[in-house]
């Protein structure tokens, strides 16, 4: 570990970066599945605690002001917690409360705007979606802003999903993660935030394909779907979407001068693909961008994501089966056909690069 | 490549490298791919989204019950092109990157033909014999690709073949009612294949990343679902679910502690406890006792208390690991 360590540093004074002495000593990062456990026994903690404060404390929850009002104190408090927090044990707690603190403010928000003329959802949605933003940018807590992030991605679905523009949001959500992953190092104060909001919106992401997979479970939550003029739009919002993500990584990360020119049509390839299969489209962007980031959970994911869109495409309703074979066989001999052209062309560049054509 | 992010990150956290030079150190660092790691992955991706393409389009024109089409010639369809993925993959210039693709469509191909045969001769919907068939059929290629993602794929398929058969069956042990027996089924089966993959790895070098992980969920879910059960039905007596249950954290702990440390399995079995023993708070508390508020803030104090021990604990291993 140490050896690694000082050939990376070796490496970048090579490169003429002057390293400093450290100001801070190194700080061990806390695996995933660690936070995830914390998030998970934090939700299920403010679950017994939203209980508690329905059954002793019942005037709080019958009136929307009360629960509004006590929503906000209990945020309030957590804030405060969680910038005195020197231990988990009150990063722990603060979580905690702040969860059940914003449960009571969506139950507020469920009993104010159940009585509006407007579509219910979407109001909710809405504010569900102004909250999350504020706390996933201010709680100064990685679990919070990760969670923060997740809801947030999923109260744009809620808000969207009335007008049937569903499709559109996990466009945004990916273009959103892969500025995101882009900008990793452009504030290096902030690169665990970043991080921290990038897992959130790529869960969200899942979710919300998940959600798309199962799909017609959910119809009765948004019974103004199909209605809107717009609606049309949905699905090429979103395949435009996700094609502007390549673009953005593909400018930001091959600066190369040498760059086929073959590869500027890649983003047309991903819009028609995204369109026909939006599951595969997002699943292939993931994978793209976690190894333009050289980040193995983000690949993973993205192949997951990728198995998840191959199985929605089975369940599409627009075509028949034998349509989709006769495309994916299409598809098929194509990207192999991109293949072999890909290997002579790069056994025609030059003898270094020839290896590639070689190695597996 | 892990590891290069983790070391660059942790030299801009502590201040080494100046805020002005993070952009020209991520470059020199070799986080970012380079064209000929590029072109290595989008050659990959290409054989493997086409090789799949072709699989997956058979199984969809299968799928597409055509009149038209007599029995026989699907049969020939099918088998022609299980012919094809498998002369690939044994034809004596093919890569192994090749051949484990060519592999990998043969294998899920003898699942569309297994699964055609049920639509010919009506041996019913997705029977636990076709997935345990197609795992039997597959494992001589499973074992020559030697490829971990296949091997996943094959454990998968006897997951279902098990769940499926238990569910149908019940249970074959006397001991166990026949509801949990599908739960017994993976549980058995995949602690197995976890034992089996760990002593792989010790002993043959087998790759264990990510595969064993996923092993280690398939044996730790069923089992904690075994365990609430238990709670839910009868409460927490003397049952070979619980000892078995006891014994399987204990095992956890003990190999992933000081065998072959592994946080994220000591992670796992956290989490499993903390579900567990708040399951059993809720019943002794709530449905045996009456629903009274002072219950629910003293469970909800309980898993705050140990959702922090674990984390705190899980920080305290981790600093003693990565020394």
């Amino acid at each position: 570990m140490t050896n690694n360590v000082n050939d990376f540093k070796a490496r970048l004074t090579q490169a003429g970066i002057t390293l400093n002495e450290p100001i801070t000593p190194a700080q061990l990062q806390t695996p995933w599945f660690v936070r995830a456990l914390q998030a998970f026994s934090g939700w299920l903690a403010a679950l017994f605690l939203l209980g508690f404060i329905a059954m002793g404390v019942v005037f709080v929850a019958e009136s929307p002001a009360a629960s509004l009002g006590s929503g906000l104190v209990m945020i309030g408090a957590a804030y405060g917690l969680f910038r005195k927090a020197r231990s988990d044990v009150l990063e722990h707690l603060a979580l905690a409360v702040s969860l059940a603190g914003q449960l009571l403010i969506a139950w507020a928000a469920v009993a104010f705007w159940s009585e509006s003329a407007y579509p219910f959802w979407s109001l909710l949605g809405w504010s569900l979606l102004a909250l999350q933003s504020v706390l996933a940018v201010v709680m100064p807590s990685l679990v919070h802003r990760t969670f923060s992030a997740f809801s947030a991605s999923l109260a744009l679905y809620m808000a969207l999903a009335v007008n049937a523009m569903a499709p559109v949001v996990s466009g945004i959500v990916m273009l959103a993660l892969t500025m995101l992953w882009l900008n990793e190092f452009r504030w290096p104060g902030r690169i665990r935030d970043v991080h921290a909001w990038s897992y959130g919106l790529l869960i969200g992401l899942l979710v919300m394909q998940g959600v798309a997979h199962i799909g017609q479970s959910f119809a009765f939550w948004f019974d103004a779907q199909n209605t809107n003029v717009f609606a049309w739009s949905g699905p090429w919002l979103n395949a435009v979407l996700v094609a502007l993500s390549l673009v953005l990584l593909l400018f930001y990360t091959l600066p190369h001068p040498k760059i086929h020119w073959g590869l500027y049509l890649s983003p047309i390839g991903l819009l028609l693909i995204s369109f026909y299969a939006p599951g595969v489209g997002q699943g292939l962007m993931v994978l793209l961008l976690g190894f333009a980031m050289s980040h193995r959970l983000v690949m993973g994911l993205g192949v997951f994501s990728l198995l998840m869109g191959v199985g929605s495409y089975y369940y599409w309703l627009d075509a028949t089966l034998l349509t989709k074979a006769l495309t994916l066989l299409i598809l098929g001999g194509v990207l192999l056909a991109l293949r072999w052209a890909l290997r002579k062309w790069l056994a025609s560049l030059k003898p270094t690069t020839k290896g590639v054509a070689d190695e597996e | 490549m892990a590891s290069t992010r983790r070391e660059l990150i942790s030299l801009i956290e502590q201040g080494a490298i100046p805020p002005e030079q993070v952009t020209r150190a991520v470059q020199s660092s070799g986080l970012r791919p380079s064209p000929r790691a590029w072109a290595l992955f989008i050659d990959r991706l290409l054989l493997w989204l086409g090789g799949l393409a072709l699989a997956f389009a058979v199984l969809f024109f299968i799928a597409y019950n055509w009149a038209e089409m007599s029995r026989w010639l699907r049969f020939v369809v099918m088998q022609a092109a299980m012919m094809l993925a498998v002369g690939v993959a044994i034809w004596p210039m093919t890569s192994q990157m090749v051949q484990r693709v060519a592999l990998t469509s043969a294998t899920l191909l003898v699942g569309v033909l297994l699964a055609l045969f049920g639509q010919v001769y009506q041996t019913g919907a997705d029977p636990w014999q076709l997935f345990f068939s197609w795992a039997v059929m597959t494992l001589p290629w499973v074992w020559v690709a030697r490829f971990e993602l296949l091997w996943v794929l094959w454990l998968g398929l006897l997951n279902l073949a098990i769940g499926l058969y238990f569910h149908t069956w019940g249970g074959p042990f006397g001991v166990l009612t026949s509801s949990d027996a599908a739960l017994w089924g993976l549980f058995l089966l995949n602690t197995l294949a976890l034992a089996t993959w760990e002593w792989g790895a010790r002993y043959w070098g087998w790759p264990r990343q990510w595969a064993v992980r996923l092993l280690a969920v398939g044996s730790g879910v069923p089992v904690t679902l075994l365990m609430m059960t238990l709670l839910v039905d009868v409460g927490l007596v003397g049952s070979p679910v619980l000892a078995v249950y006891l014994f399987w954290l204990a095992a956890l702990y003990g190999v992933y502690r000081y065998w072959w440390p592994d946080l994220f399995m000591i992670a796992g079995g956290c989490v499993s406890s903390i579900t567990v023993t708040t399951l059993l708070l809720a019943r002794v508390l709530l449905w045996e006792g009456d629903w009274q508020e002072g219950s629910l803030m003293l469970i909800s104090i309980a898993v705050l208390a140990m959702g922090a021990g674990a984390v705190v604990w899980l920080k305290r291993l981790h600093r003693e690991l990565a020394q």
